[in-house]
């Protein structure tokens, strides 16, 4: 047996008794653990009750009883203070209109007047605790409590899918930019025969980098749903996120008739410079302007080219990211969002992931 | 003339404030009601407009009771009733129950006294007949000799706390008038009263001032001067002065009457609420006339 087992709880309104009672029933059941206070997530296996028998019952002393029993349905009250108030009785009989399926029982329990009186409440609260050992755990008492914990439970999967929902999202973010980081890193540095590959590299690395997240986010429902399964929604393709490459044509083109241009105007006025200053040569120099004028126009439209190309990689490999990015996102809410309900009917059909499992409620109605 | 509209005005003012009796139910509001009345209060019945609320409970506070007096639209007065039962231990209940009623009034900021209504009931003219009283006499007796019947009746009409107190005057030699007197100082309905008494001050103010209102339409036309000498008579500021001194709290009796009339006018005009400042008013007045009276000699500022 665990913990929650053990624990009587003690309570009532202020002036009530409730710690003169206390007091007798810890001498009186040495085997549990008598409190008047519940520590967080404690469930007590009885609870008194203590009410004053100066007076019934008002509704605030009703609210606390409700809480108090909330968890358990092994509940005596306690009326006392019936060494002096003689009418204790009277008072008895009107609280129990109220509560008539609870036990309840006169004590004196620190009696100013006679002699102590528990013994009663001792017999109820030991007959109690035996009935509630044999029973298998009721958890819940009345409508109004399962409606609570109902709310609770549907108010603890939603958090818990928000929660969710943060950090998945934070965890695309971290993923995203470290990809891009990396990317734009190797796009500064590509060659020009290396572009295709490079091309078909980044597409692996995006494809690798979803499924990463893809089966992060899996994980993470599947430990959220508990039990619960989830259907998988149809979502467009990876591949209709990411733009393709397109080479920057026109501007090579550009890149050539200016680079022809820039040559023929060197080799022009390196042909003229030359052949003023040897007039004798100047066949010999216009073979070597001219040969010069075409080799730095090469030179120059490669160049000019690559840096082209790599400026287009970069910005591809920033949309493919962000494309990545969206793709994750869409994925994961939707997903999430298929979780929340899913789990939502499953809490309001009043079945808890937290106790025994369960079947799964049928989803046909979902298209 | 005056004197007439004196009387008629002192009867007005002087008629006994209405006491409605609410609290907890089960905490003995009848008995509280028929304990008021016999020590003479004018208790209303149930439903019928009181100008003052006695609010009636046992123990202690409950949240009902703190949201009841925090809601009061009319002075009140919380009762800690069956304080005879508080604690049969120590200095006894009634001074156990005072202190606890010290604490709860800090508390809820409303005026609290404890109360043994049953005891107060007892000692109200007619509480107590010669076989009760005969009875007790025999209490004190070993053995003690009575019959079940008359056991039942002095539990029921003086609890375990009022049977002890009463039976030991009885013992001692008190005859049934001296036994009167003592239950009802013991009951502490005296202290009651006096808490009423002292909430009921601004009901009475306010029922003066409303009378001369009254009042000082009439006196218009030819026929109304007397009537204005009369709202203007030193009789008229004094009895408004007494008045409102009885809801500020203060008679200082102080003789220097420049000075008091001094100091109520600094006293109006500071933050106080409207009904202090028409209270420090009228004290002020009262006080100037008093001072005329005694040789002053009013000057006027140039």
């Amino acid at each position: 047996m665990s913990d929650e087992w053990e624990t009587i709880l003690v309570i009532g309104p202020a002036c009530s008794g409730a710690t003169s009672v206390a007091g007798l029933l810890r001498a009186r059941f040495g085997e549990y653990r008598v409190v008047e206070q519940l520590g967080p997530g404690e469930h007590p296996a009885a609870v008194v009750f203590v009410v004053s028998a100066a007076a019934p019952m008002v509704e605030s002393d009703a609210r606390l009883l409700d809480a108090a029993a909330a968890h358990t349905d092994a509940v005596v009250v306690a009326v006392s203070k019936i060494d002096v108030h003689r009418r204790w009785r009277q008072v008895l009989e009107a609280n129990r209109a109220r509560y008539a399926r609870l036990a309840w029982v006169g004590v004196a329990a620190d009696p100013h007047v006679g002699q102590v009186k528990v013994e009663l409440l001792v017999e109820q609260l030991r007959a109690l605790l035996t009935r509630q050992a044999r029973l298998p755990r009721k958890p819940l008492r009345s409508k109004e409590s399962q409606l609570r914990t109902r709310t609770a439970l549907a108010l603890a999967t939603r958090s818990q899918v928000q929660q969710s929902r943060v950090q998945i999202s934070g965890q695309v973010r971290a993923v995203c930019i470290a990809l891009r980081t990396d990317l734009r890193n190797e796009a500064a540095e590509v060659t020009r025969c290396e572009v295709d590959e490079f091309c078909s590299r980044v597409r692996r690395r995006v494809v690798n980098a979803a499924a990463e997240l893809d089966a992060t986010l899996t994980d993470r429902l599947t430990r959220l749903a508990d039990g619960v399964e989830l259907t998988t929604p149809s979502l467009p393709p990876l591949e209709s996120y990411l733009p393709r490459f397109c080479p920057p044509r026109l501007e090579n083109r550009l890149t050539v008739l200016l680079s022809a241009g820039f040559g023929l105007g060197a080799a022009l006025t390196l042909g003229r410079l030359f052949a003023e200053f040897a007039p004798s040569w100047t066949p010999a120099v216009i073979g070597g302007a001219l040969a010069g004028g075409i080799a730095l126009t090469v030179w120059v439209i490669r160049s000019r080219r690559l840096l082209a190309e790599r400026a287009a990689l970069d910005r591809w490999v920033t949309e493919v990211t962000a494309g990545l990015r969206a793709a994750i996102d869409e994925r994961a809410l939707t997903r999430l969002l298929e979780a929340e309900s899913a789990l939502a009917a499953v809490a309001a059909a009043g079945e808890f992931p937290d106790l025994p499992r369960f079947t799964n409620p049928t989803r046909r109605d979902r298209t | 003339m005056a004197d007439d509209l004196l009387a008629d005005l002192l009867d007005e003012v002087s008629a006994p404030v209405r006491v409605g009796v609410t609290g907890r139910p089960g905490a003995g509001r009848g008995t509280v009601r028929r304990a008021l009345r016999g020590a003479g209060a004018a208790v209303v019945d149930r439903g019928e407009p009181a100008e003052i609320d006695v609010y009636v409970f046992c123990e202690t506070f409950t949240r009902e009771d703190i949201a009841a007096l925090s809601a009061a639209r009319r002075p009140i007065v919380a009762v800690l009733n069956k304080a005879d039962l508080t604690c049969l231990r120590g200095d006894g209940p009634m001074v156990i129950a005072a202190q606890r009623c010290r604490e709860l009034q800090r508390r809820a900021g409303v005026p609290t006294r404890p109360l043994a209504a049953l005891l107060a009931v007892a000692a109200s003219p007619g509480g107590l007949d010669r076989s009760i009283v005969e009875a007790l006499g025999n209490v004190t007796v070993e053995p003690a000799r009575l019959m079940p019947a008359v056991c039942r009746r002095l539990l029921a009409e003086l609890d375990l706390f009022g049977i002890a107190v009463a039976s030991t005057a009885v013992s001692g030699g008190a005859d049934p008038v001296a036994l009167a007197a003592l239950l009802r100082t013991v009951s502490g309905v005296e202290a009651v009263l006096d808490e009423i008494e002292r909430a009921s001050a601004p009901i009475r103010y306010r029922r003066l001032v409303g009378t001369l209102a009254g009042m000082a339409e009439h006196a218009v036309g030819p026929r109304g001067a007397r009537v204005a000498e009369f709202l203007a008579s030193d009789a008229v500021v004094l009895a408004r002065m007494a008045a409102a001194e009885k809801v500020v709290g203060r008679s200082d009796g102080c003789t220097d009457h420049l000075r008091r009339a001094i100091h109520w006018q600094r006293y109006a005009s500071g933050p106080v609420a409207a009904l202090h400042r028409a209270c420090g008013t009228d004290i002020s007045r009262g006080a100037l006339r008093l001072w005329v009276r005694a040789g002053g000699c009013p000057e006027s500022i140039p």
